[in-house]
């Protein structure tokens, strides 16, 4: 089955471009929007798999702003940034967002699928081109860095509290948790939770249990 | 916008801040010609559909043109 897609791009022919070209290459675009508050709408509604998004939306519009508020309100959503910019700062700015994929507007339409494939999949992608730039700046680390809640939750859990626990602790869904420790995992390339507190660990991400508590 | 004062170097930040910029405007026009051109090689495509993705690169060319003409010479 092709990729459930939404794409916010604020260029109307490029957005009708992507949708043709996409739609052949076995992609459902099963949205488009011009603007940060019709793409939340979209991406809210009809839960795509991936959406795509311009960083550079026109006026005050702003793509990151518009991953970081999906990924607020649901941190399971998957975002490629797509954009003409190659400067470092915004790729950090657009990673740290909490966006799977960082794909530019010169690669080809098979970079693109590729970009889309592979954060359906659940990996991240960032365009070759700037991966010189990720291993310069050591943004592999960044990539990996865990957000305040996703640490939060890594140390709860290696406190030895359970999933639901940490949900009942933090008044959370237990949905909620479990998407926090599956991007954790995801980010730490861990196989299970155990492996990720293990990584967390040893990366200084979360500090170790207090001595004594029985942990 | 605020007035920023001048500072050593403020002249290549801005110098550098403009061709980021200018960079950027650049590649949603080129994504559109070549994402149109790459259509209209590969698909089988009726009259009126040749016509709608040659009129959109011609738009996207012309947007280019026109970045490229107003970018400051140096």
């Amino acid at each position: 089955m092709g990729v459930r897609l939404v794409v916010v791009e604020d260029h109307e022919a490029l957005r009708e471009g992507l949708k043709l070209l996409l739609g052949r290459e076995g992609c459902e675009v099963v949205g488009v929007a011009s603007n940060v508050e019709e793409g939340l709408g979209l991406i809210t509604g009809l839960a795509p798999d991936v959406a795509l998004v311009d960083i550079r939306l026109g006026g005050d519009d702003d793509g990151i702003a518009l991953t970081r508020r999906a990924l607020e309100a649901d941190p399971g959503r998957r975002v490629v940034l797509y954009t003409g910019a190659t400067d470092e700062e915004l790729l950090f700015a657009g990673l740290d967002s909490g966006a799977r994929g960082y794909a530019l507007k010169d690669g080809t339409p098979s970079e693109l699928m590729e970009a889309i494939r592979s954060v359906a999949a659940g990996k991240i992608y960032v365009d070759p081109r700037l991966r010189r730039a990720l291993l310069s700046r050591r943004i592999t680390q960044r990539v990996g860095v865990l957000s305040p809640r996703e640490r939060e939750i890594m140390d709860l859990l290696a406190q030895g509290l359970t999933g639901e626990a940490v949900a009942e602790r933090l008044v959370l869904s237990s949905e909620t948790v479990k998407t926090h420790i599956r991007n954790a995992m995801n980010k730490l390339e861990a196989t299970t939770r155990v492996h990720a507190i293990a990584i967390a660990l040893r990366e200084g991400y979360i500090s170790p249990p207090p001595a004594g508590d029985g942990t | 916008m605020t007035a920023v004062p001048d500072q050593p170097g403020g002249d290549a930040v801005r110098a550098a801040e403009e061709l980021s910029r200018l960079r950027h405007g650049l590649r949603t026009p080129l994504a559109i010609v070549l994402g149109f051109a790459e259509l209209l090689q590969a698909d089988e495509v009726d009259d009126a559909t040749r016509r709608d993705y040659a009129r959109r690169i011609l738009e996207a060319g012309t947007e280019l043109r026109d970045i490229i003409d107003s970018a400051p010479v140096e």
